[in-house]
């Protein structure tokens, strides 16, 4: 388990945020360029001079300011994944992967078992190559089995798939999914894209200015975001499904038609703005439509976020008038309509 | 654009500088006695300066390396008060006329010298007028060449890649060895030749503080000194032996070092 609590000044960055994260949960911390997210990073792995607070992990002090406890980087249970890769370009994939555990006293069977986390990701054929002749989706394979051979037991992953192309991040997202659930420590994600966020992570930590904006789970934070950041970038529904032919069952129940043709397993997003909600059945265009019980009514400001168990469960956002109109209220039955056009589809 | 052209004054002083260079070479080439060329250099003298000049100047590179590299490291990463005054003082050579280096070794590294003194007094060492005096006047002026370079390739690598190794729990002297030093390969190698190709032509701090005993300490510059006095060809011969290593040197740096565009 982590528990840290982090204060510093960096330039113009006043950054202090309370965290604590448990072993099989996975954090993302979200926020926008220039929150802090990577500065909070580094300082967890002892990077950054803290100016005040302490940072716990597993209940040995790794660094607190009241008692001048610092365990240098090098001495602390971590693996780092960057967003740049940051593979040592004098060695070759299977030495950068055994380069920390020689580091750390290990060295006796390095090569094997550098070996085989190479073929955990696939990439035994390029145990020789310079990480120069490896792709992006190669590289940040490698630097997550980098990161992972040393056996942490707090992973911190600094936008590990901002760097890639579109088509090579969903396969590294796929893997890094797989690895974050064999990895037994605590897991930390920094990202700037939501979709990572909640495709990756248990629970949201939204940072802005270097202050937690909101924190819980992907659901919690779209049915009820805490600023209007939130609720337009983060606060989202985000549907795991299967598709097929245009229709996608969705996981849960239901199904949505959406204009993307993509097969197999996907993530639709729907922005809560583009759903339509009635007194009865419309009649029209739209070709999603379903019913469903409200659950709850949030007021954010000039719009109220109406969250409507059905099949598939979505928010819908709403301003307060059509609240009123509709007579909306919890418990109470209520018709969503959707194009589908305003599905967007991913591949999971 | 048009390729530009230059106006006639400026073309003018510039061939004559041309010349300037190109003209000494030529005349090297010109009075060259080719016929007798292998032999001069067969001469024992000759060989034997030839011999010392390898064995110092790569002594002198290989020390260089050993306290340049370490030195570099601190001046690009500790910051330390008076950093820029000890900086100063080791990058002196490069501007102090040799000869003076040569006055100022002697006068500590001499028998009645600062250091000197109680080395012959303790250890029975005397430094002066050896080959390992030889040594030291190179190092002394090609050194800060290496130090200078190595310190812009420290500088210049991102340290990021540092931060990483020590996410993986490698100590500073892991890091240094393994991460830092690979990294700046270009600068080292590039900062090694060029203190190399420096010590290599070290004449003043050499025979002021080495003197010009032949086999011990009499170099490729000093036997050529030398030789123009008793036998020119000889001392010709040697100048272009001196004039195609340093040709060497720059055609090896041409892509790390001495690009300008």
């Amino acid at each position: 388990m982590l528990r840290a609590d982090i204060q510093l000044r960096l330039g113009t960055l006043d950054l202090a945020v309370a965290l604590t994260a448990e072993p099989g949960e996975v954090v993302a911390v979200l926020g926008p360029n220039g929150a802090g997210k990577t500065t909070l990073l580094r300082a967890i792995a002892g990077l950054i001079p803290l100016r005040g607070g302490s940072v716990v992990l597993d209940d040995v002090v790794l660094e607190d300011t009241a008692t001048r406890t610092y365990v240098p980087t090098e001495r602390r249970p971590i693996g780092v994944v960057f967003q740049s890769y940051l593979l040592f370009p004098h060695l070759t994939a299977v030495d950068n992967i055994a380069f920390g555990l020689h580091a750390r006293g290990r060295g006796a069977n390095a090569r094997a078992v550098a070996l085989s986390w190479l073929a955990r990701m696939d990439l035994a054929a390029y145990a020789d190559a310079k990480p120069g002749a490896l792709s992006g989706g190669q590289a940040q394979r490698v630097a997550l089995a980098r990161a992972l051979a040393t056996d942490p037991r707090l992973l911190l992953m600094d936008e590990p798939l901002a760097a890639l192309d579109a088509s090579s991040r969903v396969s590294v997202r796929r893997d890094l999914k797989r690895a974050l659930s064999e990895f037994g420590g605590v897991r930390l994600l920094v990202t700037h894209d939501p979709l990572e966020a909640i495709a990756l992570a248990d629970r949201l930590l939204i940072l802005e200015d270097g202050r937690v904006l909101q924190t819980g789970t992907a659901a919690e934070v779209t049915e009820r975001p805490r600023s209007r950041y939130v609720a337009d970038l983060v606060g989202v529904n985000l549907l795991r499904g299967h598709a097929s032919g245009g229709h996608i069952a969705i996981d849960g129940g239901g199904t949505l038609t959406a204009m993307d043709g993509a097969d197999g397993d996907v993530f639709a997003v729907v922005h809560p703005r583009n759903i339509a909600l009635h007194r009865s059945q419309p009649e029209g265009t739209p070709r999603n439509v379903w019913s469903g019980r409200i659950t709850s009514l949030d007021r954010q400001g000039d719009r109220v976020r109406v969250t409507v168990a059905g099949a598939p469960r979505l928010v819908a956002e709403v301003t307060p008038a059509a609240v009123r109109e509709l007579h909306l209220a919890e418990g109470g039955e209520v018709w969503v309509s959707l194009k589908a056009a305003e599905v967007a589809v991913y591949p999971a | 654009m048009r390729p530009a052209r230059a106006p006639w004054p400026i073309a003018a002083l510039a061939a004559i500088g041309v010349l300037f260079f190109a003209l000494p070479l030529a005349g090297l080439l010109y009075r060259v006695s080719w016929q007798s060329a292998v032999a001069d250099l067969l001469t024992p003298e000759a060989l034997g300066a030839l011999r010392l000049s390898l064995f110092v100047s790569l002594a002198a590179t290989a020390l260089g390396l050993l306290l340049g590299v370490p030195l570099a490291w601190v001046y690009a990463r500790i910051a330390f008060p008076g950093r820029n005054v000890v900086r100063a003082l080791t990058t002196l050579p490069m501007v102090l006329p040799p000869v003076v280096g040569g006055v100022a070794l002697l006068v500590a590294f001499g028998r009645r010298g600062l250091v000197g003194e109680w080395l012959d007094a303790g250890f029975g060492l005397r430094i002066p007028f050896t080959t390992a005096a030889t040594v030291m006047a190179a190092t002394f002026v090609s050194m800060p060449f290496l130090v200078l370079t190595v310190e812009a390739g420290i500088r210049s690598i991102d340290r990021r890649y540092e931060e990483a190794a020590r996410t993986l729990g490698a100590s500073p002297w892991r890091i240094f060895r393994q991460v830092t030093l690979p990294l700046i390969a270009p600068s080292l190698f590039a900062g090694a030749v060029l203190c190399w190709a420096r010590a290599l032509g070290e004449f003043g701090a050499t025979i002021t503080f080495a003197g010009n005993l032949p086999g011990v300490t009499q170099t490729l510059p000093l036997a050529v000194y030398i030789a123009m006095e008793t036998r020119p060809e000889v001392a010709i011969v040697l100048s272009l032996v001196l004039v195609l290593v340093s040709l060497a040197v720059l055609v090896a740096l041409r892509d790390r070092y001495l690009r300008l565009d």
